[in-house]
């Protein structure tokens, strides 16, 4: 009789050992969070895009399907997708590819070897190159809304890169995170690299019901009951923009999710951490609800 | 006697339920307030995914007396805080979790190959002496921040990509770096100080 009891006790504080397990290990550091890109195994994943037609496509880029060339299955976990990435390396110079293994889209493209030194061109004519190489990657930037585009000089080893950005928009309202990113040599105007993340936010209504001087009161409202941000933190600005949402509000995690939502990006001195930081309270711009918001680092 | 070995059976049972539950809500008090530390240590667990093989520690939330100690040994560094420049009239310093700050004085001699500074303004050169400047003169290979403030929207997809580039296709730094620039916000909003052609 002893021995019953005595084994219904081990097991049931096995049991329960288990389950505290289970429960601490959930709520701990978000390990999925910390693996944002994560090499799959295809056999597993199974994209819709196999390997071998995703390496078609990549040969019309010549990047050869052999040896040379590292063919690896991505999970991008930020973008909840999944990508292949070809890698080929000729001598030192390496040439790499990434594509969307679920709709076979050329996402990203890089050349070094095309980067070289002598006089700039000007970023007129880096824009116009730029503008000549879209269309091999299925982009016309006369069709999309997008920003004006955004111009700097990268510097490299081997010379330099003008980076052009056009960021999409809807009615002139930025899509956070979206956008087409080209580098163009600065010497030869040879493109170098290309990303493109273009998101459809045809659904998103651009026009808040909440005005300016609302989101900034209820975003300070917000901070002084949630961030303890004292009364005398400066509102240093703010913007309309189309974003996905985040958990920052309830328990700190900036990881994105959920839908494109017409946000209020309020942005306060952050005098809780010091007189230079930053604190972004995000906003619904349609409903008033605080969907998320980050800190500076 | 018989009757009273069920009970005390029965009554150690539930203390051990108790015990459980009680071990239960203190995991769980544990993990909310973790999570509500600022900023937390996701980047440098990121970092850490592809660094496994490299010297890797959570520094922000380490005192900064180690943080420096430490340093003479780092062969690879890298911290995620946040960084500032008192608006302009001091060079630029990381802030540790503790409130302290570590500014270009403070970094000893160094063997360090790559220093990471994942914060607001690391990479930016002021007329003080900076936090890149302080790794540099006192022997780090290379040196990598941000020229601007920068958001975890941002870093953590630049430090993932970062890293990976980094280990995995074994890119120079300026490589690893402008590849990962385009695949998230910071595009170029870099600077490397040092050797950028470098692998690890």
């Amino acid at each position: 009789m002893r021995i019953k009891y005595i084994l219904l006790s081990m097991m049931c504080l096995i049991a329960l050992g288990s389950i505290t397990f289970a429960i601490a290990g959930q709520g701990s550091f978000n390990q999925s969070s910390t693996r944002g890109i994560e090499i799959i195994d295809p056999s597993m994943a199974k994209p819709v895009i196999s390997k071998e037609q995703a390496a078609t496509i990549a040969s019309k880029f010549s990047i050869p399907f052999d040896e040379r060339t590292k063919v690896t299955l991505l999970k991008d976990n930020a973008k909840q997708m999944l990508v292949w990435e070809f890698t080929y390396l000729n001598g030192m110079n390496e040439t790499s590819m990434t594509i969307n293994a679920d709709t076979g889209q050329v996402i990203g493209y890089f050349n070094f070897s095309r980067i070289s030194t002598g006089s700039a061109i000007s970023t007129d004519e880096a824009v116009l190159k730029a503008k000549s190489y879209l269309p091999q990657f299925d982009v016309d930037i006369n069709t999309i809304d997008a920003s004006r585009p955004s111009i700097k000089i990268v510097e490299m080893p081997n010379g330099n890169i003008h980076n052009i950005i056009w960021d999409q928009q809807k009615d002139g309202v930025i899509v956070y995170d979206n956008f087409v990113a080209m580098g163009i040599d600065a010497h030869t105007g040879n493109l170098v690299s290309i990303v493109k993340k273009l998101s459809d936010v045809s659904s998103v209504n651009t026009i808040p019901k909440i005005t300016q001087d609302e989101a900034v009161s209820m975003a300070k409202s917000f901070l002084s009951s949630n961030y303890n941000l004292p009364d005398n933190s400066k509102l240093l600005r703010m913007n309309l923009e189309i974003r996905r949402p985040n958990d920052w509000a309830t328990n700190r995690d900036t990881s994105l999710k959920g839908n494109f939502t017409l946000t209020w990006v309020v942005e306060f001195q952050d005098k809780t951490r010091s007189d230079d930081a930053i604190v972004r309270v995000w906003l619904d711009a349609v409903t008033g609800e605080v969907i998320g918001g980050e800190t500076c680092k | 006697m018989k009757k009273l070995k069920p009970l005390a059976t029965a009554i150690f049972v539930v203390m051990l339920l108790l015990a459980n539950m009680v071990s239960i809500a203190a995991a769980a008090i544990a993990d909310s307030e973790e999570q509500y530390e600022y900023p937390d240590d996701t980047d440098a667990l990121t970092w850490d995914y592809w660094m496994t093989s490299y010297q890797r520690i959570y520094k922000y939330h380490d005192s900064k007396s180690n943080v420096v100690s430490r340093i003479p040994g780092d062969t690879i560094w890298m911290m995620s805080s946040h960084g500032g420049n008192c608006g302009g009239l001091c060079g630029v310093y990381l802030q540790l979790f503790s409130g302290d700050s570590l500014g270009a004085g403070d970094i000893p001699t160094n063997t360090i190959r790559l220093a990471y500074a994942d914060a607001c303004k690391t990479g930016v050169d002021t007329i003080w002496t900076d936090i890149w400047q302080g790794f540099r003169n006192k022997g780090t290979t290379t040196f990598i921040g941000f020229t601007r403030d920068v958001y975890p929207s941002e870093t953590d997809p630049f430090t993932n990509y970062f890293g990976y580039y980094l280990t995995q296709l074994k890119d120079t730094v300026s490589m690893a770096a402008y590849k990962a620039g385009q695949n998230s916000g910071i595009k170029g909003d870099y600077k490397i100080y040092g050797d950028g052609s470098i692998t690890i």
